[in-house]
């Protein structure tokens, strides 16, 4: 079986992405995936700007998009899909993550 | 909908930090005989309670030999038996210097330090404390009630202070909420807070007032409510007039009655003990007779509603002058308002009923309980500040702030009762040739003289090049924030050279005061901090039985019966710890509930990933791991 | 005519840098249209931060629903959970609107404005000196007569007729302004610091008199 691609990112995520870019207004290397080790079970994606790409950083780009992914966040969405979702209350990114085994009560930490 | 967490992008490092509903804003009443927190989700504003249902919290503290800390209902309880150990009706000293008390000292019924230069310092318990340091302590046990009732972290609240609270008591309520750990989203005045509650609550248009008279304060507002703005037109008040007036009142008739020549704290606190009972009964009833015994001697006071009601004539009659004067700064007749909102306990005396009643000709509103009213707006405020709302508060300056000058006469700056946030700058010059430094001396008060006001703050504008008397054009600014808090600086515009001052209140705590003391709550608390713990360990364990209870719901199919079972006595264990309060107890559910899960977990992650690599249509993929 | 020129003083025509995202702003903006951050307050006439035509009537009604809407979007209770910056900005925009709307909101106080922006000059009434020997014979007998009455009922009838003529005053200053008298309606400005002036007085007698009473 093929190693899966840490990361795919689906049409509608990559629009938003470069309207976003396009709104910040100033130049802008491509987004960021980071873990932070704070939160309720232990870890939390952060998803920011890149100014720029750091040393260790993994760079994946598909659809036109560049992403970085910090190497500590790279093997917690291994294999995800980036999605971009708008419903009637809500919008934002997702990320599909088959890796996750169990959340915490409010959905915004995970841990394997 | 999905229930997927959605992400937003953000700047480099300026990810919020997750789980801000873990922590919530609070509104806090810090009165001068009770405190009141509360607080408003989705608009719906609830008091909250300690383990015995109870909503008012004394602003009491006992102070043990041994460092421990009381407060509350307990610490009112020993008001008679340690008379030297405990603190009641701190906030009349918020902000005040030595010299404003020693008039009422012999009323107080603590021992003030007399050496102390700056803040006044009580001597408590073998210890010498600032009000800071007390109402800090005051605050701590509001938020433990608070972290309590609602299971989370309450590290942000709105605050009120009396509308007419000066600078340096504002400063003070600052301090100590700092010194509590307790991040000040605002400083709101407690007849706009009120305002807020009582309007958002019944819909009112229009022009009201509202009266406050509390323990140790008077506050009356003027304000137009108007689809959701309020906006306060005047206000006035009295920072040392309240119901603890008429307790001194009646405890001194009693103990002249009873000839007591040697007067101490325990003689005194039990005199105004009494004499509060007698007030409260006094308002349902028409008479009554009290017992005062100590020294073995017992001696009975009779005392009716019509003679309290002139006792209190002055009183009442103070209060109704500056209603009178508020309306005129509103440009207001009595017959312009609405409606008047009754706040404070003391408004439940009928004779305070009664003037405001004939004053604005309508009875007055108490439709909300006049002890809550004010935090319920302050937790209104704390949601619209951390969550968004559609109402706007603007409040005023409550008094004049201007500077010395020459003669001790005092120039105005900033007028009261102008809208705040506000800035406004003066000019001054030198007047002597040569002159390279300037004395500012900033005062809040309406009077003409110096002498007549209250002096905030003094400090030197120096660095000023040495020119003619009367060249150098000094401009003085004059900053009030939301909070009501004033910053001044001052500046040469000539030359443009720059000196610029901020001001510290004259008796205030200074940055190496507040440190220290930030130090010793920490070395001093642990009881605090133990609790603290208990309860963050309490809200993570918690948690993690919430994750694993809709981890069952949804794929509880992968267990066996006795898997189950063995999750379910887990979880059963770390409810039962949860209602202790031992943390190590606590901490050990939790790890077993998170052992017994262990292998469950494992299932899950398996199903996971098979269903991911079997190619499963999205859809379902986003059911499964979307929860 | 100068006021015109202070009026539109070129703000539309420029743009300026927001301090956010660095990008192009209008010079009138509160809000940066692209990152959204709100902006220091611009120096903008009082007229013109509360949306309003310059004039001496303006409608009260209208000057409240302005001030109230533009608060409503910049007070600092909206930004408190912001960045520091943007927290500040709210504040000096706060700050700025409260300044507008009390100078607007009180005739005396538009119509010294209004003339500052015409150009015009008004004579100081905190200085020793009245130009117009007409005001200065109606203030010394309006003064004697203040200190003369020796009831509360005496000093209500001095108010209540000072009180008229600072009504009357603003109806003056509102013709004075319309016809383009800039010169009358200084005099007026002159004459209202004055009658308000009494007025305090009378008032602060009145408050004495029956407290003795």
């Amino acid at each position: 079986m093929d190693r899966p691609t840490p990361l795919t990112i689906t049409d509608a995520a990559a629009e938003r992405v470069k309207a976003l870019i396009a709104k910040r207004g100033k130049p802008t290397a491509g987004i960021r995936i980071g873990v932070r080790s704070k939160g309720c079970s232990g870890m939390s994606y952060t998803v920011e700007f890149a100014d720029e790409k750091s040393p260790y950083d993994e760079t994946v780009e598909d659809k036109g998009v560049t992403v970085y992914i910090d190497p500590k966040a790279t093997m917690f969405i291994l294999g995800t899909e980036m999605d971009y979702v708008e419903e009637q209350m809500k919008s934002g990114f997702v990320f599909r993550n088959p890796n996750e085994k169990g959340r915490c009560g409010c959905g915004e930490s995970f841990h394997i | 909908m999905s229930d997927d967490l959605l992400f937003d992008i953000f700047e480099p490092g300026e990810t919020p930090l997750p789980h801000a509903d873990d922590e919530v804003a609070v509104g806090i009443d810090l009165g001068t005989t009770n405190s009141v927190v509360a607080i408003s989700r989705s608009g719906k504003p609830e008091v909250l309670r300690d383990a015995k249902a109870r909503t008012l919290i004394p602003s009491v503290v006992a102070y043990g030999l041994d460092g421990s800390v009381i407060v509350g209902e307990e610490a009112r309880e020993l008001i008679l038996d340690r008379p030297h150990d405990v603190v009641s009706s701190i906030k009349r000293l918020m902000g005040r210097g030595i010299e404003d008390i020693k008039a009422v000292a012999g009323q107080l019924p603590f021992e003030v330090d007399g050496d102390a230069s700056g803040m006044v310092r009580i001597k408590v318990a073998g210890r010498t404390l600032t009000p800071v340091e007390i109402s800090a302590d005051i605050l701590r046990a509001v938020r433990a009630q608070a972290e309590q009732a609602l299971g989370k972290k309450a590290p942000k609240a709105v605050i009120t202070v009396p509308a007419y609270f000066d600078d340096a008591a504002r400063t003070a309520t600052k301090d100590a909420a700092r010194l509590a750990g307790i991040e000040v989203l605002r400083l709101v005045n407690e007849p706009t807070a009120a305002a807020l509650a009582y309007g958002l609550d019944q819909g009112a248009e229009g022009l009201y007032a509202v009266y406050d008279l509390g323990g140790g304060t008077f506050d009356v507002s003027l304000l137009r409510m108007e689809k959701g703005v309020f906006q306060v037109k005047a206000t006035g008040g009295d920072a040392a007039l309240g119901g603890d007036d008429i307790d001194h009142m009646i405890a001194e008739k009693f103990l002249h009655e009873r000839s007591e020549a040697d007067l101490n704290p325990g003689k005194v606190k039990q005199a105004l003990m009494t004499a509060r009972v007698a007030k409260e009964c006094l308002t349902a009833r028409e008479a009554g007779e009290w017992m005062l015994e100590f020294d073995g001697r017992t001696s009975r006071h009779a005392l009716t509603r019509v003679e309290l009601d002139a006792m209190i004539a002055p009183l009442v009659g103070r209060t109704m002058a500056i209603c009178r004067q508020v309306l005129e700064d509103g440009g207001a007749a009595p017959s312009d308002v609405k409606g008047v909102v009754l706040v404070g306990g003391s408004t439940r005396v009928p004779a305070v009923r009664q003037a405001v009643a004939d004053l604005f000709g309508a009875m007055p509103l108490a439709n909300i309980n006049p002890d809550e009213v004010v935090a319920v707006g302050a937790a209104q405020q704390a949601e619209a500040l951390t969550v968004g709302s559609d109402t706007l508060l603007l409040d005023v300056t409550p008094l004049s702030l201007g500077l010395e000058t020459m003669g001790g006469i005092v120039e105005k700056v900033i007028f009261r009762n102008t809208p705040i946030p506000t800035a406004m700058a003066q000019e001054f010059t030198t007047y002597q040739d040569g002159q390279t430094a300037m004395m500012i001396h900033v005062v809040q008060g309406e009077r003409e003289l110096v002498s007549q006001n209250r002096s905030l703050a003094r400090f030197t504008l120096s660095g000023i090049p040495a020119m003619a008397a009367g060249a150098a054009r000094i401009r003085v600014s004059f900053t009030v924030d939301a909070d009501g808090l004033l910053t001044v600086s001052a500046r040469e515009m000539t030359t443009g050279v720059e000196s610029q001052v901020q001001v510290k209140p004259s008796y205030g705590l200074s940055e190496d005061e507040m440190a220290n003391m930030l130090k010793d709550s920490m070395e001093h608390a642990k009881e605090d901090m133990a609790a603290r713990l208990l309860a963050e360990s309490k809200v993570d364990a918690k948690r993690n039985a919430l994750a694993v209870k809709a981890a069952l719901t949804h794929d509880g199919d992968l267990l066996s019966k006795e898997e189950w079972g063995l999750i379910d006595q887990a979880l059963a264990k770390v409810d039962a710890a949860c209602q202790g309060t031992d943390r190590e107890a606590v901490l050990a559910a939790s790890d077993a509930l998170e052992l017994a899960t262990k292998p469950f977990a494992e299932k899950r992650m398996d199903r996971g990933i098979r269903k991911a690599l079997a190619g499963v249509s999205m859809d379902n993929l986003e059911k499964r791991v979307g929860e | 005519m100068n006021f015109e020129a202070h009026h539109t003083d070129g703000l539309e025509a420029c743009v300026v840098e927001c301090w956010s995202c660095k990008g192009p702003a209008s010079p009138r903006a509160l809000f940066c249209s692209v990152c959204g951050a709100v902006q220091p307050p611009r120096p903008l006439d009082h007229f013109q931060r509360l949306g309003l035509m310059p004039s001496f009537d303006i409608d009260q009604g209208e000057l409240e629903r302005h001030y109230f809407g533009f608060q409503r979007r910049l007070h600092p209770d909206r930004f408190a959970a912001k960045s520091g910056k943007e927290r500040l900005n709210s504040q000096q925009q706060a700050m700025a609107l409260n300044e507008s709307y009390e100078t607007l909101k009180d005739p005396l106080k538009r119509a010294a404005y209004l003339l500052k922006l015409k150009g015009k000059k008004v004579d100081d009434a905190d200085g020793a000196t009245i130009s117009d020997p007409m005001l200065l014979m109606e203030q010394m007998e309006a003064r004697e007569a203040l200190m003369e009455a020796d009831s509360a009922e005496q000093v209500q009838a001095i108010l209540a007729r000072t009180e008229s003529d600072i009504a009357y005053a603003v109806d003056d200053l509102s013709q004075a302004f319309q016809a383009g008298c800039l010169d009358g309606a200084a005099k007026l400005v002159l004459k209202m610091k004055y009658l308000l002036r009494l007025s305090d007085e009378a008032r602060g007698r009145k408050a004495r008199l029956m407290k003795g009473a």
